[in-house]
């Protein structure tokens, strides 16, 4: 069971937790504030990622492969790992909750309107659960092989829309106030905090120092993939017009028509995004399976994957009343759950194993 | 000891029951366990003037002419007169001066006396001895070496292997003559005793993969061996997967362009199917063939066979999607098309497709099965009765035999007749997945496909190498097959070194041929 | 192990539970009525929406089973009506036996009095529901838009797809009228000058072409064409504008792509030649004079000549040519001119000039956001025009009977 993921792969895992739901989102929340500099809002979210990726590649280096919580256990002592390991379960069991239901009310929306939403749920819990359940290893190739198709789907996309493209669209450049910018970036800044899930990577790593690399290629990659979605979305369909849609880039997509026969090729892409949610949820519920094993101190167990996949499943269903419900959270509280949660909580935990470094430094050079 | 071999051998197999100095009562143990029947063999005869000896063999299995040379140059031994120093050692004297055959061995256990037997060896027992001389006079009928039935090729070798491991072995021989090159031999089952051979070529191969799969023959225990289908289930690393895990072929050149990459062979006697592992993915897409073409056509054929593997895996569920799912995909003509053959089909899309498919799984069936002689018959019931008519008489839309005789015909595309009913077990998953969520469903399944065989092993090689996980270095022989001189390294998936398999520097003919122009430029 | 197979006994089990329960939306060919038109008109407060609808055994001819043969309509068109335009759909149920299908919708036609009272609900139904695309084009039908959809075409067996491709063709090679898709209006609607054009369909002769029998001669009595353009502000229809004034109009928006002209000869006016433009391309210099707002339009556009009936001249001469070309851009001129004056006319700002203002004079925007109207009509233009006649044809002089019989002697 000695699994191994190189940094490509950890890259490619960090880039699927990040994006997939993201990009659904990101476009509508963005340039409803910002309008036509959308595309600016990911690369200033890129500057306020910095100092994350910094704390990141602080604690990996800290940590020295070993799991994250260990690390915790030996700096905090056991309650408080126990704690953290709670909430961060918390956090990862609603997050992947609100992704599946995402996932499950797009198809829902989009193609199959009357299969019931709890079959859609249930089946997409349960590849995420199969996925993970084969291991870091299989995680992380399938994690690159979906990037892969990704960025290549994407490129073709990107590719056939040419004809639909208006620049005028992006002008006139910077009308918004620099607050406005600044509010506007938060959103991509609660989506990429989720880099964070490299930490429960790292004893799987070949060395501690690639977490930090990993975590800044695949800021890097995801705020691109920000960028240039909310791009294409405003290029093809203004920025008045995508506030008022509920997924403006498969809209932008939809819109793709050369000739008789080259339509609906955003459906291509759609499943590539599919791919990329499947493998979203299964990092997810990866990190929630890490976190419950240790703080009720579990071994791994397929009992244990069928009740994740349940747990998850129902979670998505029931918390959420109406399809409404679960953007209104998405847009709101889950980018602040996600900023307390992500970044908040990992520079305290940060700032402490700097205090107890110090502290043992010390103790050492009394003794 | 010589008076109850039986129960010895009843007792416990570990006891080696040693043969006795009589030879009388060895004889007397061996007809009592290989019985009366007309091809066991006892011949009595007298060698170095008076001692008593015999030959024990089965004719059916053994080679007339050998054992005949055999008993004249003994029956001769016994006229002459005899060197003193022999007296002393009748059985060196034997050795030394009469047995006419290469291959002989000395046995002291009845076992292996009553195993040499059976395997078709000539036993020479000696009054007084209790060591035996076992000569390699086997031989049965076998087959010659034909072409290959199952995999053909174009341009190529056009031999292919037999039943017997001798021929087999000596088949890889003479394709790669070098001292490297291991064969190791074992015996599987129980009662059939079946020899099997892990042939490798040392410094190539990787020590610990020889090592395990050694291990893994070691700890088979069954009575029977009859194929190298039984050897492969039992030391393949996952068996609830549809994936196959070895490869088999019939052709001695893709053995030995296998071992020259790393991979060790497992000749079992009895098939002419030789197992190739470790083994990736990616393999089962290439022919031996891709090799002796140009690397143009290859790659173009390579690809080929990829998106064959893809269609048969996916087109009928893809149809079922889009037709009943999603139907915008369709551009308008063809939508309208395909909504007019449909129009009095009375079947669903997706149980007309598994119709059809099981149809067709049927007729392959009864293809593979039935007599040589009356397939014409089956072609023309299956063509006119099932595909033409079936259309006519509004059963089934014509769309969706243009569906599933394409999917048929790329299934055969795939060099690998096991990867091919991978795909086609796969295909029925994927029409259901897709009957009941439509593209959604189809992607579900990819993934778990996916998830699934980014897990597989074969011998520690995962079974996504050189893709996932990437190794740039052995890409060249993936999707497109470079030509030969720039494949300078030798793929280092199957582990063991990435020794070079070319020279350094380009070697193309080409290359020199413009440097040389060059030189003359300059003059 | 016991684990393990449990695990794989559960998984199996949900797998047989997808399957059993499968197929929800399940929806198989031939249970779907394939929409190729949709028209929508007003009768009081209700909505009435008619469908044209393919029936795909008279049009595909493979080995039809219940093939009808090319002796029965392609198509049936039937009308729903409802307090919505969603409700109407609805009440196809109580009439059709298939389930309507709008994914391959082609074409929605909408009356001019629905024009006039708002578009907006239609853009919602298209824009809300996944199964109506919004890659569908809008055409303005004068009077009842029923009439439209049940008229037959002769080349193109489905009408819908046949009104598609006169719009398609339309616009790429005469660009008088643009081809609007749905979301394209949306995105024009919502812009900063909130308005757009939309191409007119109707019907040019006496009777009604709905029955099969017209087919057997080579002339219909009444066909389906393209008129004029609608102008369309702030999602409700405001009034015409002729195919002269909507070239104009397109050459200022820089929608033209291929246009044909016809310029009085420079030597003779009652003549004229013909000149093919192959592309044209319109840049807007706006300059801010005392708080008001002119624009310079400058339309550079490159053809050939097609025809020619301008005396007699050596058309290899430049200087011949520059006239041509002089000729040329003063019709060209007139078009914009005549679209300026219109659109100026209409209180419309079909022209786009509001986004262009957005981005040139962003602060002073914010000013005239709120009254564009009076800003608009107090804009004054200059539209100057650049042909480059790149290509004479085949003859280097205009063909003329009298001076071939000279040139004989």
């Amino acid at each position: 069971m000695n699994q191994r993921i190189s940094v490509l792969q950890a890259t490619a895992i960090i880039v699927n937790a990040v994006t997939p739901s993201a990009i659904m989102v990101i476009p509508n929340q963005v340039i409803l504030m910002v309008k036509q500099d959308g595309w600016f809002s990911p690369l200033l979210s890129f500057l306020f990622i910095l100092p994350l990726i910094y704390i990141i590649s602080g604690i990996c280096r800290r940590n020295n492969g070993k799991p994250l919580m260990e690390c915790l256990e030996s700096s905090f002592g056991k309650a408080a790992a126990t704690g953290i390991a709670l909430i961060f379960s918390a956090y990862y069991l609603i997050s992947s909750a609100s992704v599946v239901r995402q996932f499950a009310n797009f198809i829902s929306e989009q193609f199959i309107m009357t299969t019931p939403l709890a079959v859609i749920a249930l089946l997409i819990t349960f590849v995420a659960v199969y996925i993970f359940a084969q291991g870091v290893e299989v995680m992380g190739r399938v994690s690159f092989f979906v990037l892969f198709v990704s960025i290549l789907f994407l490129g073709m996309n990107i590719f056939l829309l040419w004809g639909q493209y208006d620049w005028n669209h992006f002008l006139p450049v910077f009308e918004t106030t620099p607050l406005e910018q600044l509010t506007a970036s938060v959103p991509p800044v609660g989506w990429l905090t989720d880099i964070t899930v490299v930490l429960l990577l790292m004893p799987y790593m070949k060395a501690s120092a690639y977490g930090g690399k990993a975590a800044i290629w695949g800021a890097m990659m995801a705020t691109v993939f920000y960028c240039l979605i909310i791009a294409i979305t405003l290029a093809v369909l203004g920025a008045k017009l995508v506030p008022s849609l509920t997924y403006p880039v498969f809209a932008a997509l939809g819109t793709v028509q050369i000739g008789e026969f080259v339509e609906r090729i955003d459906f291509i892409l759609i499943m590539a995004w599919m791919a990329s949610m499947f493998t979203k949820v299964s990092v997810f519920l990866f990190c929630f399976n890490q976190m419950v094993l240790y703080s009720f101190r579990l071994r791994s167990h397929n009992g244990l994957y069928v009740a994740t996949c349940l747990l998850v499943t129902a979670i998505a269903l029931y918390s959420w009343p109406r399809n409404g419900a679960v953007n209104e959270f998405v847009f709101k509280s889950l980018t602040v759950y996600k900023i307390i949660n992500n970044y908040a909580l990992f520079f305290l935990i940060w700032i402490g194993l700097l205090l107890t470094k110090r502290k043992s430094n010390a103790e050492e050079a009394v003794s | 000891m010589s008076e109850s071999p039986k129960s010895g051998n009843e007792s416990g197999s570990d006891a080696v029951k040693a043969l006795s100095n009589d030879l009388d009562a060895n004889i007397k143990w061996l007809s009592g366990e290989l019985g009366t029947e007309p091809d066991i063999v006892i011949r009595r005869f007298q060698v170095l003037r008076n001692k008593r000896a015999a030959l024990v063999y089965i004719s059916d299995i053994s080679n007339d002419a050998s054992i005949n040379t055999l008993m004249m140059s003994m029956l001769d031994e016994g006229l002459k007169p005899v060197a003193d120093e022999y007296e002393e050692e009748p059985l060196q004297a034997l050795m030394l001066r009469s047995i006419t055959v290469g291959a002989i061995r000395q046995l002291n256990s009845l076992d292996h006396v009553l195993l040499a037997i059976l395997e078709g060896c000539s036993v020479i027992l000696l009054d007084g001895f209790a060591t035996v001389i076992a000569a390699d006079t086997g031989g049965s009928e076998k087959r010659g070496v034909e072409e290959p039935s199952s995999q053909t090729v174009v341009r190529g070798p056009k031999e292919g292997f037999t039943e017997s491991v001798r021929t087999n072995t000596a088949l890889i021989r003479a394709k790669i003559k070098s001292a490297d090159l291991r064969m190791e031999y074992k015996r599987i089952g129980k009662r059939t005793q079946t020899t099997v051979v892990v042939v490798y070529i040392r410094g190539i191969a990787e020590e610990k993969t020889i090592q395990e799969v050694n291990r893994r023959l070691d700890l088979i225990d069954t009575d029977s061996i009859l194929e190298s289908g039984y050897i492969e289930e039992f030391i393949q690393d996952k068996t609830f997967t549809p994936f196959p895990l070895f490869q088999n072929t019939e052709r001695p050149d893709a053995v030995a362009a296998g071992l020259l990459e790393g991979q060790f062979a497992i000749i079992v006697d009895g098939t002419p199917f030789v197992l190739l592992a470790p083994v990736t993915f990616i393999k089962f897409f290439q022919s031996s063939e891709d090799y002796y073409q140009r690397y143009d056509i290859a790659s173009f054929l390579r690809l080929i066979r990829l998106s064959s593997f893809l269609i048969s895996m996916l087109l009928p569920s893809l149809y079922i999607a889009i037709t009943t799912f999603h139907q915008e995909m369709l551009p308008t003509s063809l939508l309208i098309s395909l909504a007019a053959q449909r129009e009095g089909v009375p079947f669903p899309a997706l149980i007309e497709a598994m119709l059809m498919e099981l149809t067709f799984e049927i007729l392959r069936e009864a293809g593979v099965r039935m007599p040589r002689i009356i397939g014409s018959a089956i072609s023309i019931v299956g063509a006119l009765v099932l595909g033409q008519s079936a259309v006519q008489a509004g059963l089934v839309s014509a769309a969706m035999v243009i569906v599933v005789s394409f999917t048929a015909i790329a299934s055969f595309v795939i060099p690998s007749v096991n990867m091919g009913s991978a795909a086609r077990l796969i295909r029925f998953a994927m029409m259901f997945l897709a009957g009941t969520f439509g593209l959604f469903g189809i992607m579900a399944g990819l993934m778990i496909i996916l998830a699934h065989m980014s897990g597989l092993r074969s011998f520690g090689v995962s079974y996504l190498t050189p893709l996932s996980p990437l190794v740039p270095g052995n890409l060249k022989d993936v999707f497109v097959r470079v030509p030969w001189w720039a494949m300078k390294k030798r793929p280092s998936m199957y582990g063991g070194e990435p020794t070079t398999r070319q020279g350094s520097g380009k070697q193309s003919a080409e290359n020199q041929g413009n440097n040389s122009q060059e030189g003359k430029r300059d003059r | 192990m016991t684990a393990k197979r449990t695990a794989r006994s559960v998984a199996v089990m949900a797998l047989c539970l997808f399957m059993l329960t499968g197929c929800w939306d399940r929806i198989e060919l031939n249970e779907l009525a394939i929409t190729s038109a949709t028209s929508i008109d007003r009768d009081g407060e209700d909505w009435v929406v008619t469908f044209q609808v393919v029936i795909p055994s008279t049009i595909s001819s493979g080995i039809g089973i219940m093939g009808a043969g090319s002796g029965s309509s392609p198509v049936i068109v039937y009308s729903t009506k409802g307090k919505t335009i969603r409700e109407a759909n609805s009440r196809s149920y109580l009439e059709s036996p298939r389930k309507l299908y709008f994914a391959h919708n082609r074409v929605i036609v909408i009356s001019e009095e629905t024009a006039r009272r708002g578009l907006n609900p239609i853009l919602d139904v298209y824009l809300r529901n996944p199964d109506a695309r919004e890659t569908v084009d809008v055409l303005i039908s004068r009077g009842n838009s029923r009439n439209v959809l049940e008229q037959l075409m002769q080349i193109e067996r489905i009408p819908g797809n046949g009104i598609r491709e006169i719009n398609n063709r339309e616009e790429k090679y005469l660009s008088a009228l643009p081809e609007v898709k749905m979301y394209e209006l949306a995105m024009s609607l919502s812009s900063d000058s909130a308005s757009t054009l939309l191409p007119e369909v109707y019907l040019s002769g006496k009777t009604e072409t709905d029955s099969l029998k017209v087919f057997e001669k080579t002339t219909l009595p009444s066909k389906i064409r393209l008129g004029r353009i609608a102008v369309i502000k702030k999602d409700k229809m405001v009034g015409w504008l002729s195919r002269q004034e909507g070239l104009g109009v397109a050459f200022i928006r820089n929608t033209v792509d291929k246009s044909f002209i016809a310029p009085a000869c420079p030597n003779d006016p009652s003549k004229r030649a013909s000149i093919f433009l192959g592309s044209s391309t319109t840049k807007l210099k706006p300059s801010l004079q005392d708080g008001k707002l002119s624009v310079k339009v400058q339309i550079k556009s490159s053809g050939s000549l097609t025809q020619t009936d301008c005396g007699a001249k050596d058309l290899n001469n430049p200087e011949t040519i520059a006239e041509l070309e002089k000729a040329a851009e003063k019709e060209i001129v007139t078009y914009a001119e005549s679209g300026w004056r219109a659109v100026q006319r209409l209180k419309t700002d079909a022209v786009g000039f509001a986004d262009m203002a957005h981005r040139k004079y962003r602060r002073q925007w914010h000013k005239w956001e709120k009254d564009w109207d009076s800003v608009f009509a107090d804009i004054q233009i200059e539209v100057t025009a650049n042909v480059t006649l790149s290509n004479v044809g085949l003859s280097k002089e205009p063909i003329q009977v009298e001076r071939l019989m000279e040139g004989k002697k």
